[in-house]
């Protein structure tokens, strides 16, 4: 075959191929990639319309370019691995070298493009989760759009119509996809800065996995039994904590991708929900909450102002949710005295120690030694001793002398004197 | 016992000849030489253990200082067997075989005893005094002959003798093994005895507690029952077991209160290197030597029968005669010298049904010895297959499987620690790991007795093998812990 005729044959495959995309891979955004479960806050950007970057947990916001006016993303769904909390990883599936993919972020208006490469296995679509856009832009494999198959790339494009709180995730194969970690935040700030304006805008999604004490890769076919809840992919104590400024206005957004209810509790404020993903909340309708349910597939974010300073707990209130892996075919031990059945257990285990009989709180505060890659189910220590909690818990941190868009640590809360609970003299 | 003697008696000159022969044919029962010979093979045989004949008050005392000795240690196998041939009279009565075949060698070199008739008739005057000597000139043609048969059914007696006391020492060897490796078992099922217990235990403290169910209790109650009377079963293996090492050692009284080895010895890490089996065992099996004397002896006996057959009376007689005859005051005396030879007519009696006889003696003789030889090649190669299996199966279990459920165990507890499983599983999986090592422990006896019948059917004889342990006992009960 001549080099005329070779070419010929290939410029009509690729018109023969249906989705003719005006842009090759070629032509995409150069691919970005995180390789660690920081927190890494964006600067305020420097091309198009301007707003205030979110925070998102434990991740990034993709970064996007202009052209001819369109601002274009470029995602890659591949296997990654995800550090769940210092001594446990994970084998995933996300996006761009972990799970959750990289937060998208646009503004009202926008008219945007989303390369799409699928470096995995299997054929995978995108759906964005509560956007308003064409039929066959939505990513419901099958239904909207051929699958994207391994090594292939392909391109959505919409104009972004209403700002407000949305995600992004698989619609193929998804149940499984889901529970490897596929998943990512989109945020669609309004026209106007000054619209729904705050001070900090924290960002999580829930998610769920079950992982065998032991192993590093999820069970796919797990319809209820998940054992670890995490926060975008994090537990405790490995989730960040929200760093604010005392007087920030604050607004904190979630959407659930697990297969339970979440009962989202902050403590010490009072709270409005201001947003789900069907849009912003009337001010007249923005009922009070100290905890906001989110079922399955929904998006919800309140606001507050935060003048109380201090640690204060956020966290999932269902229990359970805030254990690592538990074993759940185990005899309750409280109130039975078994030290000295514990001596002839040494002689055949030698390794064997007495646990349970006070309750869990031994969990918390032994060191002991447990299977490979596997988080104690309570651990955590704070500035008064053990925290005893896992999965979907973090700490707001509200300081008074936080500097401006300062997201660092600052350490445990200095309690000023006689604020603290005190042990009564006897 | 004192030899006899042999004394020459005063004949005249024809007799001098025999007489000559005599001495120099005569054997004296030489049992020295017969039980050196007897113990080589049996030591070679036995651990280099070698085998005790008491033909003295004094050599019994001197036994008991070593015996003593085996007694105030944990006995080894070899310790057993010193012990069965110190003290176990069905060693003695078999190395009495050996006097009994060395007199009959003697017995063989002996010609008849001369027969003297002395007779004296008197009648009116007369007197006749008659004096005879007889020997039997068969008993001494056939000397040779006869003398070369005894040895030869010597040497078979040897054989036998030492098959015996082999046979004994390796009733002690495998009664040894099953003893020690019953007592072994029994010690492993009492881990997982308290282990359930430990179990039974909790559980009582959780009820009260109101953390456990009736139902679930009474599981583990049954799992605990279980596992006692099979505990029961093993203990009481243990000590038959023991009392039947008694009795292929054949002790009594105090003696058998030796102590045991809590282990059996653990197998090698490579098999013996055996060299040609089947040359071996046809060359050295005792059962299959003693088979060669016996055609040896059948042969010889055939090639007497062809003389015996025809001849078998040969006396020859020597006669003194005085008469003295009275007549008034005369006396005359007479001697007469004379010699008398009697013998058969083989008329009636040709004697071809003995000499057919002894040929098909000598015939049967031939096939059973190839009989045997072709029955001990099929049997070392079908030991040689029960020692490299049994062999690889106790390295299995040893090198594999019991390290594997020490891991589980291990990992069970590493999850107990994270509160992901109960102190229930953390009981199991030792249990699981006790039973590993009971099919660990069974197969290290199983080698231990293909290694002993290897050596049996390899040097000695045509011993059964003791089958393989009994499997089914310690089959997976106290399933009931996993509520």
């Amino acid at each position: 075959m001549d080099r005329r005729s070779f070419m010929a044959t290939s410029a009509a495959a690729v018109l023969a191929a249906g989705s003719v995309p005006h842009s090759s891979l070629a032509a995409a955004p150069e691919l970005a990639t995180s390789d660690s479960a920081q927190m890494v806050v964006p600067d305020l950007p420097g091309e198009g319309p301007p707003y205030l970057p979110v925070a998102t947990l434990n991740g990034w916001s993709a970064p996007s370019r202009f052209k001819d006016g369109w601002r274009e993303f470029h995602l890659v769904a591949e296997p990654v691995e995800r550090e769940l909390a210092p001594g446990m990883k994970a084998f995933l599936w996300g996006y761009n070298g972990q799970s959750p993919g990289p937060t998208l972020e646009c503004v009202e208006g926008d008219k945007v493009r989303i390369f799409v490469t699928n470096r995995l296995p299997e054929h995978t679509t995108i759906h964005w989760h509560g956007i308003l856009l064409p039929a066959g832009m939505d990513g419901v494999g099958g239904l909207n759009q051929p699958q994207i198959k391994p090594g292939e790339t392909y391109v959505y494009e919409f104009e972004m119509k209403k700002s407000g709180t949305f995600m992004y995730h698989p619609h193929a194969d998804e149940m499984v996809q889901m529970a490897m970690g596929m998943m990512g935040f989109l945020v669609v700030h309004p026209k106007d800065i000054e619209q729904h304006k705050v001070d900090r805008d924290f960002v999580f999604l829930l998610n769920a996995f079950d992982i065998d004490p032991g192993a590093y890769t999820p069970k796919i076919n797990t319809m209820l039994d998940f054992n670890l809840w995490a926060w975008n992919s994090r537990v405790f104590p490995g989730i960040d904590h929200f760093v604010i400024r005392q007087g920030d206005r604050v607004r904190i957004r979630m959407g659930n991708l697990t297969m339970t209810n979440h009962p989202i509790h902050m403590h010490g404020y009072h709270f409005e929900v201001t947003c789900t993903d069907g849009g912003w909340v009337p001010e007249g309708a923005r009922w009070p909450e100290v905890t906001v349910d989110v079922a399955i597939g929904q998006m919800r974010a309140f606001e507050f102002i935060a003048d109380a300073p201090g640690d204060w707990a956020i966290h999932c209130h269902k229990a359970h949710h805030t254990m690592n892996a538990m074993g759940h075919d185990v005899p309750t031990m409280i109130g039975v005295d078994h030290r000295g059945i514990a001596k002839r257990i040494v002689q055949l285990q030698p390794d064997y120690m007495v646990m349970g009989e006070r309750g869990m709180a031994d969990m918390g505060e032994m060191e002991m030694e447990l299977p490979n890659n596997t988080l104690p189910m309570m651990t955590g220590w704070g500035q008064f001793g053990a925290i005893e909690m896992g999965g979907m818990f973090s700490v707001v941190k509200v300081r008074e002398n936080q500097p401006h868009r300062d997201f660092s640590d600052p350490g445990w809360y200095d309690y000023p004197h006689g604020t603290v609970a005190y042990k009564a003299m006897t | 016992m004192t030899k006899p003697r042999q004394r020459n008696r005063p004949f005249a000159g024809g007799l001098a000849l025999a007489g000559a022969l005599a001495l120099g044919a005569c054997a004296t029962p030489n049992e020295e030489a017969g039980f050196e010979h007897v113990s080589a093979l049996v030591s070679a045989r036995a651990s280099d253990v070698p085998p005790v004949w008491y033909r003295t008050d004094e050599s019994r005392a001197q036994a008991d200082d070593q015996v003593r000795g085996i007694l105030s240690r944990p006995m080894t196998r070899n310790a057993a067997i010193k012990l069965a041939f110190l003290r176990n009279p069905a060693v003695q009565a078999s190395l009495a075989e050996i006097g009994i075949s060395e007199a009959d060698v003697a017995q063989a070199g002996r010609i008849e005893n001369p027969v003297i008739s002395f007779e004296s008739v008197a009648t009116h005057g007369l007197l006749e005094i008659n004096r005879q000597v007889m020997i039997s000139v068969l008993s001494l043609a056939t000397l040779g002959g006869r003398q070369e048969i005894a040895r030869n059914e010597a040497e078979k007696t040897r054989y036998r003798t030492a098959l015996q006391v082999v046979g004994i020492a390796n009733d002690v060897s495998t009664a040894w093994i099953e003893a020690v490796s019953a007592r072994e078992r029994a010690a492993m099922m009492d881990r997982i005895f308290k282990s359930a217990k430990a179990a039974d235990d909790l559980t009582r403290k959780l009820a009260e507690a109101g953390s456990m169910t009736e139902l679930d209790q009474a599981r583990i109650k049954a799992a605990l029952a279980e596992i006692a009377g099979q505990r029961g079963r093993l203990l009481a293996s243990a000590r038959m077991a023991r009392e039947r090492l008694v009795r292929a050692m054949g002790v009594w009284g105090e003696e058998i209160r030796f102590k045991l080895p809590w282990l059996l010895p653990t197998p090698p890490g490579r098999p013996k290197r055996f060299g040609d089996l089947e040359v071996t065992a046809v060359s050295k099996r005792l059962d299959i030597e003693a088979a060669r004397k016996d055609v040896q002896a059948m042969k010889e006996k055939w090639g007497l029968s062809g003389f015996t057959s025809i001849v078998n009376l040969l006396d020859l007689g020597l006669n003194w005669d005085t008469e003295r005859e009275r007549d008034g005051a005369d006396t005359s005396t007479n001697n007469l010298k004379g010699f008398e030879l009697e013998f058969a007519i083989p008329i009636f009696d040709p004697g071809d049904a003995k000499r057919s006889r002894a040929k098909w003696a000598y015939m049967q003789a031939v096939e059973e010895l190839k009989s045997l030889a072709i029955s001990a090649r099929s049997e070392v190669r079908e030991a040689y297959i029960g020692y490299r299996s049994k062999l690889e199966l106790a390295h299995h279990y040893q090198r594999t499987l019991v390290p594997l459920r020490a891991r589980i165990s291990e990992e069970e507890l590493l999850r107990y620690n994270g509160m992901l499983s109960s102190v229930f599983d953390l009981l199991g999986a030792t249990q699981d790991h006790a039973r590993a090592s009971i099919m660990a422990i069974d197969a290290k006896r199983d080698f231990w007795m293909a290694d002993a019948h290897m050596d049996a059917v390899l040097l000695a004889g045509s011993i059964a093998a003791m089958p393989d342990a009994d499997e089914t006992v310690v089959a997976n009960a106290g399933d009931g812990q996993k509520h």
